[in-house]
């Protein structure tokens, strides 16, 4: 009788297990304890058995439907956690629809970030064309004709004595035409050279330009007014040197460096094992500028600077060729997002 | 320029370290790029800038050394020989504006042979070549006191004479590198009785050589005009260190000394028996400059304090002559070998340089406070819009060239003659010949370099420019914004749709829309370029301000691309000038409305711009909006038709239209369709 016991037991354990539903249960709760169930059906049959087995058995039996029954609950609540897959069930684990936002070129996004931090001090964008004058792109500018300085700017020429603008620089010349002091501008823009295209060379890259006129503009402006963007767009730990250097425009004129922020310093392959890199040339605006828009250089002073956005952004992104910008493959494109 | 550091101790004393002379003169303004430890010496790699040509020599650089560092400059001294000096040679110069000052020394009975070790490493370490002692000493002269030399072989000059003047046309010469050049009278030439010996300042002849067997030389230390020198060696395609040098100025009144520190040097290296008396033809040195430097002047441009006795002391350290001059300004003469300074700004600049630009504050107090008017311009925000509005609706940005390879193919489409495109007269190949007139080709250009490396989706706008000649000759250019689409609009593990020429044009409605530009429709009209099955110009206020459609299959099997590629190109000075981004609320509708859908079958010309403002015209106001919402060609609809259903929504501003009213307007436009249009209403 006791192996009939444990036999059913068993069975019953078992069937509880595997069951899938509460339906399931339902039915195996009246297989078993039923009013016809199976442990119901040997409980009445203990009436049969010799007296001194009825206590036993009978507890055994009282007690296997108590298990039964907790085994029952237990399952229930095992299906109540873990609920059938709907219909609609979504696999989370698969990749979500982005909406497919499309990203600024990263030389915009580069110039955007310049002009910020210069609109946050006061500055206002200003822009020009890109054909230019003789007179625009070098006289005013106090750059001499058979004179070597002008070897920095080869240009490229179309008929008519028009040209492509070396540099954005003219349109400082263009500004002061018409406006008087004091200003502070900031001029962005596309510039041609004939430079043969490789990793780091292109006919036509990007330029950023800077000019500060008024009374008493002074090149420890130009020092403050610098350092407060290069520290703004590299980071405040960032030193920065003023090193002395020739433009025709300028006078004071200086070469500005900024301390690797990838060796940190030290030296490395990108500053040239230098530990500085240069970023931006600048200087006071030389008196002859001045004269050539008709301001009185007795009585206006002013800084002007300019860089190269192309090598800004290559440095700021880890950008090794220069060809990228040009060539716009989106997964180049896209990494900007 | 290659400096080394143990020849400049030959000049001045000093006990800074190779690596802290380094620093020092880049942060005074002489760059040195590199530092090579080469047998126990450093050479230096230095960039002179073009204003510098004293630092283009070792004595000008210890002159710098001199004022950074205080010690005091060593002279240089020819030893000439005391005895007797027979003769002079026979100089003449026809161009003096080419040829201001010119000195020749004749040294007789020379024997050359090779130079000593040490002249030779000096030579070499200046990064040039030893010939023979009689030409490494003009060099040396030359790496010493920046005064380019040419020794020429005397007896080989014609009638023993030297003529400074222009080339004549069809003169040729051969020069020391081999190469025959023909010469004009653009070209200053050092001639003998008969031909040029010489490129002037540029490059000597072969047959005037000093060789080993050269008896007595002609030793040549001239002052020519810079800009002459410049176009002739332009010209001629060659740059030597004498034209580098001649071209940035030599020291004019440094021509004798120079000529006699080599005479010298000639003489006990090459063993001669005589020397001449020098001919020193020309001027004699540069005019006296003095300029007037106001200390106010020079504090109020730095914005720093610097006292007049330090100026003067910087200004002397560099070798200029200063004197008081009242109590706020300095009088300084400026030295030849200084004829960079010119103005006073140029000597506020040497006392920046000196004075240390690290030792000049930081200071923003006054330009702080300046700033009138907008910051960015009315144009400028609204392109930043277009960019913010198209980078959002998944459009990259793209920057192509705007110089390119002509394309003929494109010229002829767009009827463009050749002496409309703007072309460069100096292209330095033919991929950048001319500037574009059109975005599209760059755009095209992007399709096909994506699709070649299996990116097979591309959506890409650019904002630049395109060129034209504007009446004639002017050059001119004009903002263009471009958009190109190919490949899937979505694609995901969901759902896969290829890009339709509706999403193009969902694109710039949605920009215009954001821009507040209304009036504006899309025009169907055959175009070049595009293919007749979509094409468009885009108006604004009847005004054509671009094209949208297909592109052509021919145009775009010259890029290799398969596939649909949907552009447009929209002029921006029009979508600037009709822009506004200011939102002004106009208030809620304040009646209900009622809709009615129509379902029709017309001819498939029939175009949905014809069938709106047929509706809207047969119930005026009322009808706020009329949408399509399906169309379909095929089976159920007879060949030649389309169904199109379409939802109009009626409201009156007034009050709430009765449904008698809206089923009347509704009948109203079921009546004018099948009379316009000849349509089937279903």
């Amino acid at each position: 009788m006791l192996d009939k016991i444990n036999a059913l037991e068993a069975d019953a354990k078992s069937e509880i297990k595997t069951a899938g539903d509460s339906k399931a249960l339902d039915d195996l709760r009246i297989k078993y304890l039923g009013r016809k169930g199976l442990v119901t059906e040997m409980l009445g049959g203990i009436a049969s058995l010799p007296p001194e087995e009825k206590p036993r058995l009978g507890k055994e039996l009282n007690a296997l439907k108590m298990r039964l029954d907790e085994a029952l609950r237990s399952r229930q609540a095992e299906l109540s956690r873990s609920p059938v897959m709907p219909k609609d069930f979504a696999d989370l684990t698969l990749p979500g629809f982005r909406p497919q936002a499309g990203s600024k070129h990263p030389l915009t996004k580069t110039i955007d970030d310049i002009c910020s931090i210069f609109l946050g001090m006061g500055f206002k964008i200003v822009e020009g064309p890109e054909i230019e004058t003789e007179f625009y792109n070098f006289e005013a500018l106090n750059i001499a004709l058979d004179h070597p300085s002008r070897d920095a700017f080869d240009t490229f020429y179309i008929k008519n004595q028009y040209l492509l603008r070396s540099h954005t620089s003219p349109v400082q010349v263009r500004f002061m035409e018409e406006e008087k002091p004091p200003f502070k501008i900031i001029v962005p823009g596309r510039v041609y050279r004939p430079d043969a295209v490789d990793a780091s060379h292109s006919f036509m890259f990007h330029q950023v330009e800077g000019l500060v006129a008024g009374d008493g503009v002074t090149f420890a402006d130009l020092k403050g007014a610098l350092s407060v963007f290069l520290k703004g767009y590299f980071g405040a730990d960032a030193k920065v040197r003023f090193r002395p250097h020739y433009f025709p425009f300028t006078e004071p004129s200086a070469e500005v460096d900024v301390s690797c922020f990838i060796c940190g310093g030290k030296g490395c392959s990108v500053c040239g094992r230098k530990g500085w890199l240069e970023i931006l040339g600048c200087g006071m605006v030389h008196p002859n500028v001045f004269k050539a828009v008709k301001y009185n250089p007795e009585k206006v002073t002013g800084f002007a600077f300019g860089m190269g956005v192309e090598r800004i952004a290559m440095l700021k992104y880890g950008i090794n060729d220069m060809r990228l910008f040009f060539e716009n493959d989106m997964r180049f494109l896209e990494q900007f997002r | 320029m290659r400096i080394s550091y143990s020849w400049l101790k030959e000049y001045i004393n000093f006990s800074a370290k190779p690596k802290d002379l380094a620093d020092k003169l880049t942060m005074a303004g002489l760059e040195i790029k590199g530092v090579d430890e080469k047998d126990g010496d450093f050479i230096y790699e230095a960039e002179v800038t073009s204003n510098r040509p004293d630092w283009l020599c070792l004595y000008g650089i210890a002159r710098e050394i001199q004022a950074l560092y205080g010690s005091r400059l060593k002279p240089v001294k020819a030893a000439l020989p005391k005895s007797a000096r027979p003769g002079k040679p026979s100089i003449t110069i026809e161009d003096k504006k080419g040829c201001a000052r010119y000195v020749g020394i004749a040294i007789d009975g020379i024997r050359p042979a090779a130079s000593s070790k040490g002249l030779a490493q000096k030579i070499e370490n200046a990064g040039m070549r030893q010939v023979n002692n009689v030409a490494d000493i003009t060099n040396f002269c030359m790496f010493e006191s920046g005064q380019p030399l040419h020794a020429f072989d005397y007896d080989k000059l014609d009638g023993g004479k030297i003529i400074v003047r222009r080339a004549r046309k069809g003169e040729e010469i051969i020069t020391i590198d081999g190469v025959k050049r023909a010469l004009d009278e653009n070209i200053l030439v050092i001639a003998d009785a008969k031909r040029p010996v010489a490129i002037a300042g540029i490059m000597g002849g072969r047959d005037t050589e000093v060789g080993f067997s050269t008896k007595k030389v002609l030793l040549e230390s001239a002052y020519f005009d810079p800009a002459l020198i410049r176009r002739a060696a332009k010209r001629l395609g060659i740059s030597s260190e004498a034209s580098y040098r001649f071209e940035r100025n030599v020291d004019i009144g440094g021509c004798l000394a120079a000529a006699e520190r080599a005479a010298s040097l000639i003489c006990e290296a090459a063993k001669a028996k005589s020397i001449s008396n020098p001919s020193d033809v020309g001027a004699k040195g540069p005019g006296e400059i003095k300029i007037t430097l106001r200390m106010s002047r020079a504090n109020k441009v730095l914005g720093t304090d610097i006292s007049a006795s330090k100026c003067a002391s910087i200004l002397k350290s560099l070798g200029l002559g200063v004197k008081s001059k009242g109590k706020d300004a300095l009088t300084i003469s400026v030295p030849s070998f200084r004829r960079d300074l010119r103005e006073e700004v140029d000597l506020i600049e040497e006392i920046s340089r000196i004075y240390g630009y690290d030792n000049i504050p930081e200071t923003l107090s006054r330009i702080q406070l300046w700033g009138k008017g907008p910051q960015k311009s009315r144009d400028r925000i609204i392109e930043e819009a277009v960019r913010e509005a198209l980078t959002g609706a998944g459009l990259n940005e793209a920057i192509t060239y705007s110089l390119r390879c002509k394309d003929l193919f494109v010229q002829q489409a767009l009827s463009m003659t050749d002496s409309q495109v703007l072309k460069v007269q100096n292209p330095l190949s033919s991929e950048s010949e001319a500037l574009r007139p059109v975005l599209i080709c760059g755009m095209l250009d992007v399709v096909a370099y994506n699709l070649n490396r299996k990116v097979p989706d591309v959506k890409i706008f650019e904002i630049g420019k395109s060129y034209f000649y504007k009446g004639g000759d002017v050059p001119s250019e004009k903002g263009v914004l471009a958009l190109a689409m190919c490949g899937m609009k979505e694609k995901n593990w969901h759902r896969k749709e290829a890009v339709d020429i509706f999403d193009l044009k969902g694109i710039i409605e949605a920009l215009f829309s954001k821009l507040g530009i209304a009036g504006y429709e899309f025009e169907v009209k055959p175009l070049p370029l595009f293919s007749p099955a979509a094409s468009a110009v885009v108006k604004i206020n009847g005004k054509e301000i671009g094209v949208l459609g297909k592109v052509d299959k021919a145009f775009l099997d010259r890029y290799d691309i398969k596939g649909n590629v949907f552009v447009s190109e929209l002029a921006l000075e029009a979508v600037y000038s009709h822009a506004g981004l200011e939102h002004k609320f106009s208030g809620l509708p304040r009646y209900p409305s009622s809709s009615r859908d129509i379902s029709l079958i017309v001819d498939d010309k029939v175009s949905n711009k014809d069938i709106v403002g047929t509706i809207k015209e047969a119930c005026g106001d009322l009808a706020v909006d009329v949408s399509p919402f399906d169309l379909y060609r095929g089976e159920q609809v007879p060949k030649g038709c389309k169904s199109i259903l379409y939802s109009v929504e009626y409201r009156a501003p007034d009050r709430t239209l009765t449904d008698g009213e809206v089923n009347s307007l509704d009948r109203k436009v079921r009546e004018a369709l099948v009379q316009r249009f000849n349509a089937k209403i279903r």
